[in-house]
This record gives structure tokens, C-alpha cells and sequence, in this order.
């Protein structure tokens, strides 16, 4: 043993000869190799303890070699980076590596909450249904998860990048051993497109260092000879540090591919998620070692066979000094023999099965290590770690034990077979069978896609996995979630009988390693409790993804200002020039408000307000959405859309209109224009812009495809400078321009073409402020320039700019409809005062019919009212009108305060609102209950002069 | 993912598509039953097996087609454009 750890062997298996890595474990200073994993570095310095199980406290050590490992789950780095349950067995160890474990107080080592394991019977499954009741689950809930120790979420956003890959092949092989390797050659004919992925830094799998040897080569030899081969034919994609996660419909199949450490720290993507088409799947994904079931089972030194060969191989790690060996198949014979020509005492190999093949027996007779047919382990000792296994025979029948020897040992190497790595081809629809002969999983049909590689091992005939003998409270089945044999038979008498049930119940299979390793020992406890064949009981979901996946990997780059895609108005930068607070509504960015030094966001508000009001207001809306239909049919299109009978609109007119769902409902609202007899122009509300163009495209193409029209969205095309005010028409009229402005000739509700400051100019005369209002629409291009000109004509006048938030408020005082604030999915157009239009159009239009249902023409139903108050109003109070026996007589749609008078105003819907305008209702807003009076909007001008100027 | 036989532009991957719920859904007139109006408002078979459908390219050509598919496989039988009566395909249970 040398100073590269007391358990690390002369030679070094396959790692390179490198200079030892300083790493960091629970707060001690450790040494590793390159190439080494966390797992085989702590192995190879004697840590036995790496974890505590969740619920007992119980110390346990490195189980496995790789992605299926239950114990060793480390909490990686710290701060804003840190990683809880990593696998240790997968964590490649580098330079200043941190891991420490989140459970055991005071520590690690000595865990005083192993006094949970000694009233263990106090704790079995599902105590937590049964217990901790008063007064509330609530009460012990934090206790309890810090006790579990699972580990600690980032404390800050993720640093770090993550990318997505979408690519298409013709064939995808999973799993890059041998058969892996096998099935890639094959398929890689120089033309096909074949990605290979395999989990591992290298491929070639266990060939890599099972000292196995193909086609007369040693495997190694063999393995690095077939990858070169393979990476130099065309069209061939290898992929290692790759796990294939999930499979999606169609044959997509999802990749993570973790990139090297040094490589992340220096600007490249932490992880890869790839997303892959594949015409033809291939699994070759290896199987799973399983343990065998006795009391005791879970100490540290208990490891999977497998796993012992694979760090005595490959990391030149012995997993202990004096190790026995139990097996109920021939795969751990040659574990036996390999560990001791290391130079490890093999106290003895016990195999489950009565007949042993001759070839098992020949090769332990050759390494002179005794063989114990017919046995299996039935308990262990050791209080810290292993430190004593007993063996036992097992009767004719296998339900008792006979003639326990004690071996004293510190490693018991243990298989219960191989149990092959399905899931992608279950996700893919794949029905499997548990074999009872040989205690793991086989695929039943033939899957069109997803194929299984030639070469991959057919299970074998095993013995018995489950030890009849002992304490079954004392038996692991699942070590993650601390479930026992005991566990799953009180889940059977409690009738929680189904493997389904069996799971949520006890919890087995349901922790991070997701039943890798105890999927086949529940079947088997199940089987055995109920007296049925465990190939009967059917089996449980094998779900994706196969590894955890990071969060990020899936989002990739749309965090951050990549969320969602944003989109700018024309004046974005003056407006966030010129302190512009700019939020988003829908997709786009819009100036709230224009806050000045040493203002409040109300004071601001409050001020570009009363300017409007007062003097003028310059607005952006640009992003009104524009839609233009061209064509013969154009306005009979259009009519079919409109509550308003656009039939008698005359060109120059607008018409403000409101836009149904087939069932009636309030879509959007707009203005509409005809250009010319073939050409109609909507506006909609800014959310709604692409939305309403296709509900025009779909009822042109899907329902009236014979009206000669086209929809020709403008949205952007066109910017939208508001100058509102009663100084707007003197400000409007400095400007070069060949429209005449004047009341007369631009009467309130028309629209005027052509040309401002050179530029051609559609103008509206509308209001949303109910100021008077031109909407200046221009050549997105020219919407700066048309805005300075305007601002600086302006500015003797007192024009300011103005933000959304103003606006709002002024059309409150208006009572101008908001859809979406004041409407919501059951508001039809008389509960907002607009039912006399809709019904006296004679023409059919979309949600016409459905006006005409009882439930719309209910007198009971939600209308929308104003309020008035001494006290604020908040949106969202809900209302009671005096004696009224319901729950809820409405709600507060809309508030603010006016703002000439500073009023507290608001619109609201009220059950049978118009019948109790004059009286009054009270306001609920949590505990504050006022008071209110119910008016007909609007609280301002309510004649209209202001904007009719 | 599906992948979807737009009757334009060929086999796109299903994020290229919306959803448009069931095909040869017929409005009826204005003069219909208040049941008959509200069965076109609410009413839907939900078969196991074909179902006719309605599909969107939105991030491609902007055309309605429609479509039959297998609920259960999520098979597509046929691709058809919008306006083309019903094919008739057997059911596969």
C-alpha cells in the first residue's frame, strides 16, 4: 500500500501516472489520481463511511461503480455552483475538488441520530401518516427534512452555461461496450449518419478493464483499436460523458452530456442537452448489478461484485483486506479470482444455487478459494463498518437456514444478477417480463425502433436472492429511502397490495437512484410475501429521465433576457433615454411612465396625467396592432367578425368595435376603417395583434375560403405617435403637412391619409385618453423623427410625454373598456353596455347565435358599473350589495383616483349592475371593508366635449 | 414529437404546428336549436382510434390542413387539405 492511499494496489489499473490530485472530503484533505472517480479516491484512502441513510441514520460506504450507486451521494462545491446528491461514483475527481456529506450530527463519522435506528420500530413505512399529526405536519416538517440530510439547493442564480443541440441521425447506439461498439461499426457504412453515446470518458465499456479478451486482443487493445477505427468513418458522431436520459415520442431521444470540469471553468457549457431524431435506436446499455437481500445487507463494505472488480481493475483500489464473496450467478467467480491474485484474501465465495457449473468451480479450485454452494449471507457485523458476515445453508425447500459459519471480514462482495438497462426501449412502448428464473427483466416483443445491440449477455439461470433467515425489519431493499423487507410486508397487510401501491407506500424505487437497485428484490419480497409468481405481479413505470438532469440543461440559453423574446417600439431608445421605466406588457417593452429626479412613480404618474389633461401628452403606440384585408370581399369579410354593422361605414369613418369568440365572449376590441372599397383596415389592442390575424386567417382558410380577401398584418410597419391634449390641435398644426386638422374638416371618429413632414401619414381622430386625440400613424422608420419634431413643436405648450400607467388612469375616468382587466372569459358585450348593438345587427357574425343562449340573456348577470369613494379602492375587492344572501356580488376590475379631483374612482363588475346604480355596495379588499357608490361611467366629461373639441 | 406531413412543405417536426382541434366541425345557422348551437360549441367526440383533425404550419407556411390520426399510436393515416371531404379509413383498435 502506498501514499496514494492505503487501499490502493501496486500497478494502477487503467488511470494514468500523473501527479496526485488534492481533493477535499467532509473537511479532510485527501489524495487522489487522475482518472480517478470521488467514489474510488475515497475507497483507495480507506473512507468507509460516505453517508448516512435517510431515515435511521445508519453508516453506509461506496455499493457500486457507477450511475445506480444509493449511498455514496455527496453535496459537490458550494455557493451559487454546489451540487447536492452527486454521485460520487461519477464525479471525476480534480484538482480542489469539495464534497462533504449533509448528514450526520455532530458529524459524518459519529451521528448521534443513529439513535433512530435503535427505535427503529417506531419508524417503519409510512410512519409519517400515522404520526406526526398534532398539532400539524408543519410543525416537525423542517426538523425532519434537515435530519434527512438530502443536501442544500444553490444559494444563487446558476453561473454557469448550458447548451442545447438538436440533431437528426439515421441510427443511434446507446452504450459504446462492446456490443455497443459492435452495433456502431455495423451501422456506420460511411453514408448513414450514426451518433454514439456512451456514459464513460472512454469507450469500450467494461472491455476497457475486465482484462476480457476479444478476437485474440487483450480488451483494451481491442476497445481503443475500435473506437480509432470507428471515429475515422464519415458520418459517425462518438459522444462519451453522455447519458441517453430519456425517449420521446417518435423516436426522439434526449442526451446530457456533461462536460469536463476544467473545460466548464473555462467558458465552455457545463452540460449539453441534446435532442436526437434517430430513424433506428440501438441499446446497448449494459445491465445493472443487483444485491442479495439479508439482514444487515447495507453496511459500508458491502459492495456490488461488479463494482469490486471495477475498482480493482480500473482504479487499482481494493475494496478491503479479507473479503467473502456471495453470489446466486457465475458472474462473480471471476471477482473471486481476480481479487486474489491482487494480492486480497478470499475467505470464501458462497453461491444460492445448489448446482454450481463446473466451470465456476474449476476457477475457484484453480485460485484456492472455498466454495459454499447452497449458501447465502444471513446477517453481518460491524457497528461503524463491516466487520463480520455469517453464511448460511440453505435448506432443501430455501425457506429456512441451516449451520451458520462466521467469516470476519471488512468487504463482502455480493451479486444478485444482472438486471438489463431497458428504459428507452420501455419508454418507447416496449413490454418487459421478470423472469423468475433468473430474477431481472427481459424485453417481451420486438420494437420497430428500438432494438436490442447483438452481443448483449441473455440473463442466467440464479439462485435465490432473498434470504429466508433473520429479522426482515433488519433486510434493506431499498437503501436510499431506508426501506426494508419488513416495510413492503406491512404495505401487503395493510392491502396496499399492487406493485404500484407496493412503491408509493413504502417508497421503494422512488429516491434519486429510481429502484436501479431494488426494482428486482421488491418483485421478488412481493412474490414471495403474496405466494404468486413475481413474473405475475407486472412491474413498475420506468420513467425518464435516467439520470437527474440539471434545470438549466433543459432550459439551455433561454434564461435571463433570452426567456422570452422581447420586442421594441420605435422610440425604445428615447424612451429609455429619457427615463422611460420600461416594463413588460405582453412582449413588449413600454415606458410606464417617464419618472423624473427625486419623483415617486405615483407623482409621475399623477403629473404626465394632469399635463394631458391640462395642456397635451405625446404617447407611443406603436405597438397597435394593424391589420389591413385586401380584396373584393374584403369588408363582407370583416362584417363577419364585428358586433357593428360595418355594412354603413363610409370611407374617412371610423368605427370603434368589439370582437367575439364563437361563444360569445369579448375577444378584442378595435377600430375599423375603410381605405377603400376593397381595403379595410382594423386596429386591435396591442396584446391581441397576432392573435387576431390568425382568427382571420383560420376562419378564411378553414371557413369561408371563397370570399376574395387576403390579411395582410402591419403591425410593425407602421409606428403610432398619440398627441393628446387640448393644445393638441395648435401643437399638430405647426408641422409641414397637407391634412387640414381643423374640427370641421376632422371631426372626432375619422381618419385622415396623407402626408406630415414628408412622410405618407394615416391620421386618426381617437380617443383612448378622452382628451382630444390624434393618433399619428407613420413609416416605422419615420417614428422618431415625426416624435422629436412633435415634442420640440410642443414644448411651448407644455407637452411631456407620457407612459402607460397615465394612460390607464385617464381611460378609467373615462370608463374606456380594457379588455382583459374589465372582461374576462364570460364577458359578453351587453354586460359591458354594448348589447343593443349586437343584437340589432341583422347579419350573422361570429358568437352572434350564442348571445341569443339563456345564459346570456340572464338579468342577473356580472355588468359593469362605475364606483365612486371617500377611500381608496382596491382592484380585486369583491363587492355585496345590501342584503344579499351570496357569497359574492362582484368584483373591482379597474381603480385609481381622478385626476383633476383626486377622487378614488373604479369600474367594477356587479351582479344586475345597472339596476343599482345610485345605491351603494360594499367594498371587501382581505379584512378592509368600505364603502362605495355605484354610478354609470364615466367620472369625467361625460358628454364627450373634451375629445369632440 | 410528431412528425407532421405538412401537405406544402412535407415532414416538419411538431413544434412547427398548433393544434386546431376537431375537423369537419359544421357551423350551424343561425337558425339552429339552442342544443344544436351549443353540441357545435362544446360537444366532442373522443375516439379511440382515428381521429380527424385540424392542423396549423404556424411556424412554416401559415396553412390549415387537416389530418387523421390514431389517438392511441399516434399514427398519422392521412394528410389532407382543408376543404377536402373526410377520407374514409378504417378504425384500429
Amino acid at each position: 500500500m502506498s501514499e496514494r492511499g492505503p487501499f490502493r494496489l501496486s500497478g494502477s489499473g487503467v488511470l494514468d501516472r500523473a501527479p496526485p490530485i488534492c481533493f477535499c472530503f467532509n473537511g479532510r484533505r485527501l489524495q487522489g489520481l487522475a482518472g480517478d472517480t470521488l467514489a474510488s479516491a475515497l475507497l483507495a484512502n480507506g473512507v468507509r463511511i460516505v453517508g448516512r441513510s435517510f431515515k435511521y441514520h445508519r453508516p453506509r460506504g461506496v455499493f457500486s461503480c457507477g450511475v445506480e450507486e444509493p449511498n455514496a451521494l455527496v453535496q459537490l462545491g458550494s455557493g451559487a455552483r454546489t451540487i447536492p446528491s452527486s454521485r460520487s461514483t461519477l464525479v471525476e475527481l480534480h484538482e480542489g475538488l469539495e464534497a462533504f456529506v449533509p448528514s450526520g450530527w455532530p458529524r459524518l463519522g459519529f451521528d448521534l441520530l443513529r439513535v433512530l435506528d435503535f427505535t427503529a420500530p417506531l419508524w417503519p413505512a409510512g410512519f409519517y401518516n400515522k404520526t406526526f399529526i398534532w398539532p400539524s405536519w408543519h410543525a416537525y416538517e423542517g426538523f425532519v427534512r434537515r435530519m434527512a440530510g438530502f443536501g442544500n439547493a444553490p444559494d444563487g442564480p446558476d453561473p454557469d452555461r448550458y447548451d442545447t443541440r438538436n440533431v437528426h441521425c439515421d441510427v443511434l447506439v446507446v452504450g459504446g461496450g462492446v456490443a455497443g461498439l459492435m452495433a456502431a461499426i455495423g451501422a456506420a457504412d460511411g453514408v448513414s449518419r450514426v451518433i454514439l453515446v456512451d456514459q464513460g470518458l472512454r469507450l469500450g465499456g467494461r472491455a476497457a478493464w475486465d482484462g476480457s479478451v476479444i478476437d485474440g486482443i487483450p480488451g483494451t487493445l481491442w476497445a481503443r483499436i475500435t473506437s480509432e477505427r470507428l471515429a475515422r468513418i464519415p458520418n459517425v458522431q462518438i459522444l462519451t460523458r453522455t447519458v441517453a436520459v430519456s425517449y420521446h415520442d417518435r423516436n426522439v431521444v434526449a442526451l446530457l452530456e456533461t462536460l469536463p470540469f476544467e473545460e466548464a471553468r473555462r467558458g465552455a457549457p457545463r452540460e449539453r442537452y441534446w435532442i436526437v431524431r434517430a430513424n433506428r435506436i440501438v441499446l446497448a446499455a449494459g445491465a445493472i448489478e443487483q444485491p442479495l437481500v439479508f439482514c444487515n445487507n447495507d453496511r459500508p463494505g458491502i459492495v456490488l461484485a461488479g463494482a469490486a472488480h471495477e475498482y480493482l481493475r480500473r482504479y487499482a483500489v481494493g475494496v478491503g483486506r479479507r473479503v467473502v464473496v456471495a453470489t446466486n450467478n457465475d458472474s462473480a467467480y471471476k471477482v473471486a479470482r481476480a481479487l486474489k491474485e491482487a494480492g486480497i484474501q478470499v475467505l470464501a465465495l458462497t453461491d444460492s444455487r445448489r448446482d454450481v457449473p463446473q466451470a465456476c468451480v474449476d476457477e475457484l479450485h484453480a485460485a484456492s478459494i472455498p466454495l459454499l454452494s447452497r449458501s447465502i449471507p444471513v446477517d453481518t457485523g460491524g457497528f461503524s463498518a463491516l466487520s463480520s458476515v455469517a453464511v448460511g445453508r440453505l435448506s432443501g425447500d430455501g425457506n429456512t437456514v441451516e449451520s451458520v459459519r462466521q467469516f470476519s471480514c471488512d468487504a463482502l462482495a455480493i451479486s444478485g444478477g444482472w438486471n438489463p438497462s431497458l428504459h428507452l426501449y420501455a419508454q418507447a412502448g416496449g413490454h418487459l417480463t421478470y423472469s423468475d428464473r433468473c430474477g431481472v427483466f427481459a424485453p417481451v416483443e420486438d420494437h420497430p425502433v428500438v432494438t436490442l445491440a447483438e452481443g448483449s449477455a441473455s440473463p442466467q439461470t440464479a439462485g435465490p436472492r432473498v434470504s429466508p433467515a433473520g429479522n426482515r425489519r433488519r433486510q434493506w431493499v431499498d437503501f436510499r429511502h431506508d426501506v426494508t423487507v419488513a416495510d413492503i410486508e406491512l404495505s401487503l397487510r395493510e392491502n396496499f397490495s399492487s406493485v404500484e401501491h407496493v412503491k408509493r407506500y413504502t417508497t421503494t424505487g422512488m429516491s434519486v437512484d429510481q429502484g436501479k437497485t431494488s426494482h428486482c428484490a421488491t418483485l421478488d419480497v412481493i412474490g414471495r410475501a403474496r405466494g404468486v409468481k413475481s413474473s405475475a405481479l407486472g412491474y413498475t413505470t420506468l420513467r425518464p429521465p435516467f439520470v437527474p438532469v440539471t434545470l438549466g440543461a433543459i432550459v439551455g440559453r433561454s434564461v435571463g433576457e433570452r426567456f422570452a423574446p422581447s420586442r421594441r417600439l420605435p422610440m425604445h431608445d428615447w424612451h429609455a433615454a429619457n427615463g422611460g421605466v420600461m416594463e413588460d406588457f405582453g412582449e413588449w417593452k413600454r415606458p410606464a411612465v417617464y419618472l423624473r429626479d427625486g419623483e415617486t412613480r405615483h407623482d409621475g404618474v399623477m403629473r404626465e396625467a394632469r399635463s394631458v389633461r391640462s395642456a397635451a401628452g405625446l404617447f407611443d403606440g406603436s405597438s397597435l396592432g394593424k391589420i389591413e384585408v385586401h380584396g373584393p370581399d374584403a369588408l363582407e369579410f370583416v362584417n363577419r367578425f364585428y358586433i357593428n354593422n360595418l355594412k354603413t361605414l363610409i370611407p374617412g369613418r371610423v368605427r370603434y368595435g368589439l370582437m367575439l369568440r364563437e361563444s360569445g365572449v369579448l375577444f378584442d376590441d378595435g377600430t375599423i376603417v375603410l381605405l377603400a372599397p376593397d381595403r379595410v383596415l382594423l386596429t386591435t389592442t396591442s396584446g391581441n395583434a397576432g392573435r387576431v390575424a390568425s382568427w382571420l386567417e383560420e376562419w378564411h382558410q378553414c371557413e369561408w375560403p371563397h370570399l376574395r380577401i387576403a390579411v395582410v398584418p402591419v403591425t410593425d410597419q407602421w409606428a403610432v405617435v398619440s398627441l393628446a391634449g387640448p393644445r393638441a390641435r395648435d401643437i399638430l398644426s405647426t408641422l409641414d403637412s397637407n391634412i387640414d386638422y381643423s374640427n370641421v374638416a376632422f371631426p372626432h371618429l375619422t381618419m385622415r391619409e396623407g402626408r406630415l413632414l414628408g412622410h405618407p401619414a394615416r391620421v386618426y381622430r381617437v380617443s383612448f385618453t378622452g382628451e382630444l386625440t390624434y393618433e399619428i400613424c407613420v413609416p416605422a422608420e419615420a417614428g422618431q423623427a415625426v416624435w422629436d419634431r412633435l415634442l420640440s413643436a410642443g414644448k411651448p405648450h407644455g407637452l411631456q410625454p407620457f407612459g402607460i400607467d397615465a394612460l390607464m388612469l385617464m381611460r378609467l375616468e373615462k370608463g374606456f373598456l380594457h379588455i382583459g382587466s374589465d372582461t374576462d372569459g364570460t364577458t359578453v358585450p351587453d354586460d359591458v353596455g354594448w348589447g343593443k348593438v349586437a343584437s340589432n345587427k341583422i347579419a350573422d357574425f361570429i358568437g352572434k347565435r350564442s348571445l341569443m343562449l339563456p345564459e346570456h340573456v340572464r338579468s342577473d348577470r356580472f355588468q359593469l358599473i362605475g364606483l365612486v369613494s371617500t377611500e381608496d379602492i382596491v382592484v380585486g375587492s369583491h363587492l355585496r350589495t345590501s342584503g344579499s344572501k351570496e357569497a359574492t356580488d362582484g368584483w373591482v376590475t379597474s381603480a385609481g383616483r381622478s385626476v383633476l379631483t383626486a377622487e378614488p374612482i373604479a369600474l367594477a363588475m356587479l351582479r344586475a349592475g345597472r339596476q343599482h346604480v345610485g345605491s351603494h355596495v360594499s367594498v371587501h379588499d382581505m379584512d378592509r371593508v368600505t364603502s362605495a357608490k355605484v354610478v354609470n361611467p364615466p367620472f369625467l366629461d361625460p358628454a364627450g366635449e373634451r375629445m369632440n373639441a | 414529437m410528431l412528425q407532421i406531413p405538412c401537405p406544402y412543405c412535407g415532414v416538419r417536426d411538431e413544434p412547427e404546428f398548433t393544434f386546431g382541434g376537431p375537423a369537419h366541425v359544421t357551423r350551424p345557422p343561425l337558425s339552429s336549436s339552442d342544443a344544436e348551437w351549443a353540441s357545435y360549441l362544446f360537444d366532442r367526440t373522443n375516439p379511440k382510434g382515428v381521429h380527424h383533425e385540424r392542423w396549423l404550419h404556424a411556424y412554416g407556411c401559415g396553412r390549415w390542413f387537416n389530418v387523421a390520426r390514431n389517438t392511441i399510436s399516434h399514427e398519422i393515416l392521412a394528410v389532407y387539405r382543408m376543404g377536402v371531404q373526410k377520407p374514409e379509413l378504417e378504425s384500429h383498435e
